[in-house]
């Protein structure tokens, strides 16, 4: 670790003497350069979410990463199960449906003459 | 000009008014669609003078039909046409009477039915007599109590 560290602060030396002997034409170039990289980096947001996730995957283990793929996929599958079965969900059939296709028809309800008729019968 | 920005908003206001009152009326006969036309095929006539409410009504039939059997759904085409013809009151009461209707047990359900093919049987003049033998319709009457 040290010894990387020794040798990272050489080569940033050796830069640093090169930058310093550039002239002023090119170190204005390489300062707007610099300029339009960071701007580039700060304007997308998704990027960053990207860069994250790719910054995840590529920090954790395969095992990590297979439980989360398995993970994605689950609640993928979840949410177009869910979905479909919103879409597939009939309303109830309606009472008067149901009262139409009825072996009594409507009129049995509402004839007084087969009230009445009831009425007089000794079954009921 | 103030006068002429009033009636513009005026012919405005009448159009808006005319295009929700069309609205309202909707669906029109031709406007159903292939199924809904089958379905509802015995209230063609009247269709279009049916009241907005009575149409949902009968679109919700329409809806519901393709999920019954074959003899309820000829039930219901023989039927429909009566049903359009009743008023809210009957219908209305039509709904109470089979909720009662159909919360009997199974056997008195057929018992009901079997009294309906009996009344059925009666002579009309005989069928009059016993209406009117009930002058006051009793909406709150148990069916078969």
């Amino acid at each position: 670790m040290t010894r990387d560290h020794n040798t990272a602060k050489r080569i940033i030396e050796v830069l640093e003497q090169g930058t310093s002997s550039l002239d002023r034409d090119t170190l204005d170039r390489l300062a707007v350069a610099r300029q339009r990289a960071l701007s580039a980096r700060h304007a997308s947001g998704a990027k960053a979410v990207i860069a994250g996730v790719g910054h995840f995957f590529h920090e954790h283990t395969h095992g990590q990463r297979a439980w989360l793929s398995g993970l994605i996929v689950i609640l993928a599958a979840l949410l177009i199960v869910m979905i479909m079965q919103q879409q597939n969900a009939q309303p109830p059939v309606t009472a008067d449906t149901l009262l139409l296709a009825s072996e009594l028809p409507p009129e049995a309800y509402v004839d007084e003459g087969f009230h009445a008729w009831l009425e007089n019968s000794s079954v009921l | 000009m103030v006068r002429k920005l009033f009636r513009t908003l005026i012919v405005a206001a009448f159009l808006a008014a005319s295009h929700a009152w069309a609205q309202g009326q909707e669906p029109r006969w031709v406007e159903l669609t292939e199924q809904q036309q089958k379905v509802l095929a015995p209230l063609a006539k009247e269709w279009d003078t049916l009241r907005p409410w009575q149409r949902e009504k009968m679109l919700d039939i329409a809806r519901d039909y393709p999920r019954m059997n074959v003899q309820q759904q000829q039930r219901v085409q023989r039927r429909l046409d009566n049903w359009s013809r009743m008023t809210p009151y009957e219908r209305e009461n039509a709904r109470k009477k089979y909720q009662q209707f159909h919360a009997l047990p199974p056997e008195k359900q057929e018992e009901l039915r079997r009294q309906w093919r009996e009344y059925q049987r009666l002579p009309e003049s005989e069928r009059t007599r016993l209406r009117e033998s009930r002058p006051e319709p009793a909406p709150e009457d148990d069916l078969g109590s």
